[in-house]
C-alpha cells in the first residue's frame, strides 16, 4: 500500500514516525514523508523520501512576537494534562482558544495543508499517518478517502485533552458552546468540499508507543507499539565503548544555563553544584557558553554538546531531564530510572506516571530545589527498588510488538477505513 | 514627571494586526484565522490578569466585578489589548460628548482594536449624526407598540411540558419587540418572519466589532445586514402602495430604518435586564404593578444599573489630553457606560436598584452621541410598554429557573432566556 507520513517541521516531533516508516518500507510498502521545507534535510537524513509542502511555518516568529506575554505554556493558563484539580469548561476552552490559533493553525499553515491535499490527491495514499498535532494529515485523508491514524510521541495528552474538552463542551447550553479547533478544520475542509468529523482530531485509530501502564485512558481505538528510538543522525563517541568506572548519571535539560527552572530560580549550575560531592560519572549535555556559567561539579564530569541518547542510556544508572518525549521513552526502554524536572504540557503527565510506577521521581517547578534533585539521584543509586521498577516498565514495553510487528495490523486497519474520496462519497 | 504616552504602552501590547478590508472581501481562511487569533489574545491577556480582556472574552454571566477592578485602576486605564478604558462617570461623559472622538480612524476605516468591519452597510460603524429618519419614537408609535405587545402576550402559549409557565425572552419580549418594530417600520406582514430572523442574526453585531465571534456568526451577520437593507428598502418602496395597514406613513431612509432594526436587540436586552432587576429586588416588581406609571423610571434605572449596551468605543480624532494622558490620533478609547452607571462618586449606593432614585437619568447608556443614540427613544418606548404590559397581566411574575446569559457579548448585555412563573 501507499503510506503518507506527515509531521509539521519540528525534528523531535518527526522522529517518532521514523522507525515505523522504516518498518513499512521494509515490508514492501511505498512510503513518503511530507512536511514544510525546513524539515526536508532531516527527512532525507533519516533515509526516507521527502515531500516538501507549503511554506515554512511561523511558530518561532509568533513566539518572538508574543515574547513578554504569557504564552500557551504560561503557568497562569496551566497547559498541562497533569493538573489534579478537575478541569472546568472555561479552562478547557481557554486552552483550546490559545492552542488553536497559536499552535495548531501555525503548525498546519494554509499553504502546507493545500499542498499536502494536492499531493495526496495526486499520489492517492491508502493510509496517512500523522504526528498528533499535524491535522493536515487527517485533512488530506478526509479529502482523498485514505485511512488515517495518529502516531504518538508519548502518552496521549492530545486525545485525553480532546475527550475532556468534548465532554465539557457538550454539557454547556448550545448557546455557550465553542470549539476553535473544529471551527478551523471545518472551514479548511470546506475549501476541498469535505466536512468535519471528530476523527479529524483524534484519528480513525492511534498508534501509541507508551507502555500500557503509562498510557492515558482516552477510550480511543489504539494500536500499541514498542518504542524504538530514533534521535536523528548520530555518531557514537569513542568514550562510550569504555564501561563506566562509577555510576553514570546523565543530565540533559534542553534549556540554556541562564534560563531558570521553576519558581525558585534553580539553574543548571545550581544542580551541578548540588551533585558535586557524589561519586558518580556525570554526563552533562551543555554547550560551550553554558559551560562557562558552571562553577562547581562532580569530579568525573564529561561535558558534551550532544550524545545520542540511545547510545548513552544503556550505560547509565540514572538520568535527570526535563521530560522531552524522546529522552523519556529512550530511558524507559533502557530501564534507566528518571528524575524529571517536568513543567510543560505532556511532561508532567509522563513524570507523574513514571513516579507512580516507582521508576523515577517527578519534581514539578514548585518542588524543584538543587537538594531535591540530589536526593532523588542518591535514592536511585542507593535503593535498588527504583531500578527494579524501571526494569519492570522496560519488560512491559517489550511485550508490545515492534514497528515491524504492527505492519500487518496497519494493513488490516487501512483496508477497513479506506473510503472513496470525499467528493465521491454519498 | 512625564506620563507615558500611548505609544510607550503599546510597545508592550500584544495586539492583532487589523484585517484592513471588510468582512465580505476576506476569504474564510483569513477571516477565521483572524477571529481565532484575536480571541486567543483576549484569553491570554485575561489569563494574565487584564480585566478589560476578561470583559472582551465574555465568559462570565456577570461583568460587573471586572468593571470594579478597572475602576480601582482609576478613571482611565490602559489595557494590553491596546485600548484605553474609561470607567469613571465624569471622564466618560466628557469623552462621549467631545468632538475630539469619533467612531472610526482618521482615514474613515477601523482602528486595530476594532476586530473587523462590515463596511458602509453597518450603521454601528457610521459617524454620529446618522440621519435616522425613523429612530425617534413618533406620536403614532406608542399605540402601535402597545397593541402589538398586548397581542403578543395574549397569544402566548405556555409550554405544558415545562416546569415553568413560560420563557420570558423568547416567549414574549423578543417576539413583541420584533413585531412592534416591524410594524413601526412598515415591514409588510408577509415579510415579518424574515425580518425577525434577520434581526436575530444581527444580535451579535455590536459585540462582533470588539469581541471575535465564530466565523459562521460573522458571515451570518454580514449576510443579514445586506438582506435586511434590501428588505427595508422594499418596505419603504411599498409603503405608499400596499404596506401593512398598521404602518404609519413610511418615508424612511433605509440606513435609519436599519438602525431602528438593530434597536430591537437593544430593546429586548433592556427589557430583560429590567425584569431581572425588578424580580431580584423584592418589592420593586410589586411597586411597578401597583403604579404602572413607574415604568419609565424602571427603564431609566435599568439603563443606569444594567444597560443593554455596556460600552461605547471611540477613536481619538484630534490629539487630546485625557486624565493627564496625551492620547494621539487613532488611540482607541472604550467608555464603560455600564461602569459609569455605578460610579459611587455620582450615584449613592450604586449597587442598589431603586425605582425611586432621583438621578437615575444621569446614566450615560444609549448616549445621544453613541451609535444607538438616534434610536434611543424607540428602544425606551419598547421597554417601557413591555414592562407595563407584563406588570398589568402578571403581577405575580417570578423567576422559575436559571437565567441564560450569552457568551462573547461584552457590548450587548441581556439574558437569552428567563423562565418565569406567573
Amino acid at each position: 500500500m501507499r503510506v503518507l507520513l506527515t509531521s509539521f517541521a519540528h525534528h523531535t516531533h518527526y522522529y517518532g514516525l521514523v522507525p515505523l516508516a522504516w518498518a513499512l518500507l521494509a515490508a514492501g510498502h511505498e512510503v513518503r514523508v511530507a512536511s514544510q521545507p525546513a524539515l526536508t534535510d532531516t527527512i532525507t537524513g533519516s533515509g526516507l523520501a521527502a515531500v516538501p509542502v507549503g511554506t515554512d511555518h511561523l511558530i518561532h516568529e509568533y513566539r518572538v512576537r508574543m515574547a513578554g506575554e504569557p504564552r500557551p505554556n504560561h503557568p497562569a493558563i496551566a497547559f498541562d494534562e497533569a493538573r489534579t484539580e478537575p478541569l472546568d469548561w472555561d479552562h478547557a476552552l481557554g486552552i483550546e482558544a490559545i492552542l488553536a490559533p497559536y499552535f495548531y493553525l501555525l503548525a498546519n499553515n494554509d499553504s502546507m495543508v493545500d499542498d499536502l491535499v494536492d499531493f495526496a490527491r495526486s499520489w492517492q495514499p491508502d493510509l496517512v499517518l500523522w504526528e498528533p498535532t499535524t491535522y493536515a494529515g487527517a485533512v488530506a485523508a478526509q479529502v482523498t478517502g485514505a485511512a488515517h491514524a495518529r502516531v504518538l510521541w508519548g502518552p496521549d495528552v492530545m486525545g485525553s485533552a480532546r475527550r475532556k474538552f468534548v465532554a465539557l463542551r457538550d454539557r454547556q447550553p448550545p448557546e455557550h458552546r465553542e470549539d476553535p479547533t473544529a471551527e478551523w478544520l471545518t472551514w479548511t475542509l470546506d475549501r476541498y468540499g469535505a466536512s468535519f468529523e471528530e476523527e479529524l482530531i483524534t484519528g480513525q485509530f492511534t498508534v501509541d508507543p507508551t507502555p500500557p501502564s503509562l498510557r492515558l485512558d482516552t477510550g480511543l481505538p489504539t494500536v500499541g507499539m514498542r518504542y524504538v528510538p530514533y534521535n536523528g543522525t548520530s555518531v557514537v563517541p569513542d568514550w562510550l565503548s569504555e564501561p563506566p568506572a562509577r555510576p553514570r548519571v546523565c543530565l540533559t535539560l534542553g534549556v540554556s544555563a541562564r534560563e531558570v527552572l521553576g519558581g525558585d530560580g534553580v539553574s543548571q549550575g545550581d544542580i551541578l553544584e548540588a551533585l558535586a560531592d557524589l561519586d558518580i560519572e556525570l554526563i552533562a549535555t551543555l554547550d560551550a557558553s553554558q559551560r562557562a556559567e558552571i562553577r562547581n561539579y562532580p569530579k568525573h564530569t564529561r561535558f558534551t554538546d550532544f550524545v545520542p541518547m540511545h547510545a548513552l542510556l544503556p550505560s547509565c544508572s540514572a538520568i535527570i531531564h526535563h521530560g522531552g518525549a524522546g529522552t523519556y521513552a529512550t530511558a524507559v526502554i533502557n530501564a534507566v530510572p528518571q528524575v524529571m524536572l517536568a513543567e510543560l504540557w505532556d511532561a508532567p503527565v509522563k513524570a507523574r506516571a513514571v513516579a507512580e510506577q516507582g521508576a523515577g521521581f517527578f519534581l514539578p517547578p514548585a518542588e524543584l530545589t538543587p537538594q531535591a534533585v540530589r536526593d532523588a539521584v542518591v535514592r536511585i543509586l542507593d535503593d535498588p527498588s527504583v531500578t527494579t521498577a524501571a526494569h519492570r516498565l522496560r519488560d512491559e514495553t517489550y511485550r508490545d510488538p515492534t514497528p515491524a510487528g504492527i505492519v500487518p495490523e496497519l494493513e488490516r486497519l487501512a483496508a477497513q477505513h479506506r473510503r472513496p474520496p470525499a467528493d465521491a462519497r454519498p | 514627571m512625564a506620563e507615558p504616552t500611548v505609544s510607550d504602552d503599546l510597545t508592550g501590547a500584544l495586539t492583532q494586526p487589523p484585517l484592513g478590508r471588510t468582512v465580505r472581501a476576506v476569504a474564510d481562511r483569513e477571516l477565521g484565522t483572524h477571529l481565532l487569533e484575536t480571541r486567543g489574545i483576549h484569553w491570554i491577556h485575561a489569563a494574565n490578569g487584564d480585566p478589560y480582556a476578561a470583559v472582551l472574552r465574555g465568559q462570565s454571566d456577570d461583568p460587573y466585578p471586572e468593571y470594579e477592578r478597572l475602576r480601582a485602576r482609576g478613571p482611565l486605564s490602559f489595557s494590553p489589548t491596546g485600548s484605553w478604558v474609561v470607567s469613571g462617570h465624569a471622564l466618560a461623559a466628557s469623552v462621549l460628548s467631545s468632538a475630539d472622538f469619533g467612531v472610526s480612524g482618521a482615514d474613515g476605516g477601523p482602528v486595530a482594536q476594532q476586530v473587523l468591519s462590515y463596511g458602509e452597510g453597518c450603521p454601528l460603524e457610521h459617524e454620529r449624526g446618522l440621519p435616522a429618519a425613523r429612530g425617534a419614537a413618533e406620536s403614532g408609535d406608542r399605540a402601535v407598540v402597545e397593541r402589538v405587545h398586548r397581542e403578543t402576550l395574549e397569544g402566548l402559549v405556555p409550554d405544558p411540558s415545562a416546569s415553568y409557565a413560560f420563557e420570558l425572552v423568547g416567549g414574549f419580549v423578543r417576539p413583541a419587540v420584533t413585531a412592534a418594530t416591524a410594524a413601526v417600520l412598515g415591514v409588510p406582514s408577509d415579510r415579518r418572519a424574515e425580518f425577525g430572523a434577520l434581526v436575530e442574526q444581527l444580535r451579535p453585531l455590536s459585540d462582533s466589532l470588539l469581541a471575535p465571534q465564530s466565523l459562521r456568526t460573522v458571515r451570518a451577520a454580514d449576510d443579514a445586514l445586506a438582506a435586511l437593507t434590501v428588505l427595508l428598502a422594499d418596505s419603504a418602496a411599498d409603503s405608499s402602495a400596499d404596506a401593512a395597514a398598521d404602518a404609519p406613513a413610511g418615508s424612511l431612509r433605509p440606513d435609519g430604518a436599519l438602525l431602528s432594526a438593530l434597536g430591537v436587540s437593544a430593546a429586548v436586552r433592556l427589557t430583560g435586564n429590567a425584569v431581572l432587576a425588578l424580580l431580584a429586588h423584592p418589592g420593586q416588581w410589586k411597586e411597578l404593578c401597583e403604579r404602572p406609571g413607574l415604568a419609565p423610571a424602571a427603564v431609566e434605572e435599568t439603563l443606569r444599573y444594567d444597560p443593554p449596551v455596556q460600552l461605547d468605543a471611540r477613536v481619538v480624532r484630534t490629539e487630546t489630553e485625557l486624565a493627564g494622558r496625551r492620547l494621539p490620533v487613532g488611540a482607541h478609547v472604550v467608555v464603560l457606560t455600564a461602569a459609569a452607571g455605578r460610579d459611587p462618586e455620582v450615584f449613592a449606593d450604586p449597587e442598589r436598584f431603586d425605582l425611586a432614585r432621583p438621578d437615575a437619568a444621569a446614566h450615560l447608556a444609549l448616549h445621544p452621541a453613541g451609535p444607538y443614540g438616534p434610536v434611543a427613544s424607540l428602544v425606551r418606548l419598547q421597554a417601557e410598554v413591555a414592562l407595563r404590559t407584563l406588570a398589568g397581566r402578571f403581577p405575580g411574575l417570578r423567576q422559575a429557573g436559571p437565567v441564560l446569559h450569552p457568551r462573547r457579548a461584552p457590548v450587548g448585555r441581556g439574558p437569552l432566556s428567563v423562565p418565569v412563573s406567573a
